[in-house]
């Protein structure tokens, strides 16, 4: 079976900072893959540069077959490809059905009109905001515009979703149900790749971990294989020598 | 509701046509002033109200369509003149959009104002150095009527335009645009395209408004048709209406066209620092326009 995506020699300076260093991985289609790593490791330029947020300045990306290394974000988007943000990007002038739309109306869906508008509606209750179609999302708590941010990720009828810690800041109870959602959306056969600091979830949803230390891959495998390795924990925790 | 919605518009239209049967030519003149700026402010406000790019080049249109009309309207009939005019507005409006709306916030504002300097300039070196007249008669048989009733059919096709936009998918793009714009590529609509395409059917409007007014001057050069005061005018109205709604501008266009008729008739000497002043009296008092703090004052006893 080949790889829904496949990465390799993806590099992207920034000034003198080498962020990400010639990163390479791959994943199949059904994983859900965790991206982890200390602060500043690269985590979410990786990311952004799969997204097209950022140009590489070198490597490829395959997505579905697609070179899609440095083309426009709505080109990526529109080959499935969705993503929410570190810090919740929710537009803000927009309704919450409205926000959900435009990912409806201009990604491979295509859907305008009354079919679209329903299916706005019921994606709002997927992530629970069957409440607050109507809401602006200044009007939400943070949880809920999380919950927005994923709804409107979900209206690209994604392969892959990239999540960028969509899990933090969540109490234990919205924790538990944040993993529930991502396993159901597992489930219906999304593809996921989390930028995740929660080990609970971590090691309760991920199939498979790479793990990031300045720009470059340290480790890859099993959540307990990995969080266990040696040079992982000295990435997180610093040298013996320095202690 | 809808269709009482197009029977009223239907009967403002037919009461506003009937304008010139019984106003005196100095009433006329105004009708034309405040039809003119309604088009101008509303085509303003549908591409800088949803993309928040504030253009500062509304003249650099105008004065393209105004000065189509001067080298064509003698040699050709005057529908094919108007078409011209379309043409060559879309033609620098794509080419503008496609350099510069790339560009963001203070960079457009800048370069729009310095485009409008840049046409003049180009105009006015190739009168110099080509034709070897500055100036330039507009001798067409068009009455002053004639020119309201065009200006009041561009302005209805603004406003059929701009309800249009308000339904249309490319403006759900637009707004996503002005909220965030990584985020709205990052639902999948190409940012550029959709702002280009406003762009050019904005300017066109300009354009055209340009080559309607023409005639009313008999006599242009340079200066006249591409005074940046147009420019800020425009913005003014627009931001003094409210820009987040297709009936806003004309809400500014209307009291501040009287004002400054008032003005200029009473303090000729003092006008800009007067127009100046009413524009930071609006930009600090009523930043979301007069159509704002009537919603606003509509939403507040619910």
């Amino acid at each position: 079976m080949s790889a829904l995506l496949e990465v390799a020699g993806l590099s992207r300076r920034f000034g003198g900072l080498l962020a990400v260093d010639a990163f390479g991985f791959s994943i199949t289609a059904g994983e859900i893959v965790g991206l982890l790593g200390p602060n500043g490791s690269g985590k979410t330029t990786v990311l952004n540069l799969l997204s097209g947020v950022l140009r590489p300045d070198s490597g490829t990306v395959a997505f579905r077959g697609h070179a899609i290394a440095g083309k426009p974000a709505h080109r990526i988007a529109r080959l499935g490809m969705a993503r929410t943000f570190q810090l919740v990007r929710p537009l803000a002038s927009l309704t919450c059905r409205d926000n959900v739309l435009t990912g409806l109306a201009f990604g491979r869906r295509n859907a305008w009109g009354a079919t679209a508008r329903s299916e706005a509606d019921s994606l709002l209750d997927r992530v629970g905001l069957g409440r607050a179609r109507e809401a602006l999302p200044g009007e939400l708590t943070y949880i809920d515009q999380k919950r927005l941010e994923l709804a409107r990720a979900l209206a690209l009828d994604p392969e892959l979703l990239l999540l960028d810690e969509w899990l933090a800041g969540l109490n234990p109870t919205e924790l538990e149900e944040g993993i529930g959602l991502i396993r159901g959306l597992s489930g219906q056969g999304i593809t996921i790749l989390l930028v995740e600091h929660v080990m609970d979830a971590i090691r309760s949803l991920c199939h498979r971990c790479l793990v990031m230390n300045t720009g470059k891959l340290i480790a890859s495998g099993l959540p307990a294989e990995v969080l266990a390795d040696p040079e992982v924990i000295r990435a997180y925790l610093g040298d013996d020598a320095d202690a | 509701m809808r269709m009482l919605g197009v029977a009223l518009a239907v009967v403002a239209i037919a009461a506003l046509a009937c304008l010139p049967l019984v106003l005196g030519d100095y009433g006329l003149s105004l009708a034309i002033n405040i039809a003119s700026y309604t088009v101008l402010a509303t085509a303003w406000s549908l591409f800088s109200g949803p993309t928040r790019y504030v253009s500062l080049a509304t003249v650099a249109f105008f004065g393209i369509g105004a000065y189509t009309t001067a080298v064509f309207v003698e040699s050709q009939a005057w529908p094919l003149v108007l078409l011209i005019a379309t043409g060559v507005g879309i033609v620098v409006a794509a080419i503008v959009g496609l350099s510069t709306l790339r560009l963001s916030g203070v960079y457009f504002v800048i370069f729009s104002f310095g485009l409008a300097e840049l046409v003049r300039q180009l105009v006015t070196w190739f009168e110099v150095n080509k034709t070897r007249t500055l100036g330039r008669y507009v001798f067409a048989d068009i009455t002053a009527a004639q020119i309201y009733w065009q200006l009041l059919a561009l302005a209805v096709l603004v406003f059929a335009l701009g309800f249009w936009i308000g339904r249309s998918r490319l403006g759900l793009a637009l707004r996503a645009i002005g909220d965030d714009e990584t985020v709205a590529r990052h639902s999948g609509i190409d940012a550029t395209r959709a702002k280009v395409a406003l762009f050019v059917l904005s300017t066109v409007f300009m354009t055209l408004t340009g080559a309607i007014m023409a005639p009313r001057w008999t006599y242009i050069d340079p200066a006249i048709a591409f005074n940046p005061v147009i420019s800020f005018t425009v913005l003014i109205m627009a931001l003094l209406g409210g820009v987040h709604r297709l009936y806003g501008p004309v809400l500014g266009v209307v009291p501040l066209a009287l004002l400054f008729e008032y003005l200029l008739a009473r303090f000729p000497n003092h006008f800009s620092i007067m127009v100046g002043l009413v524009f930071i009296v609006i930009v600090y008092l009523i930043p979301r326009g007069i159509a704002g703090l009537v919603e606003g004052a509509v939403r507040k006893p619910a």
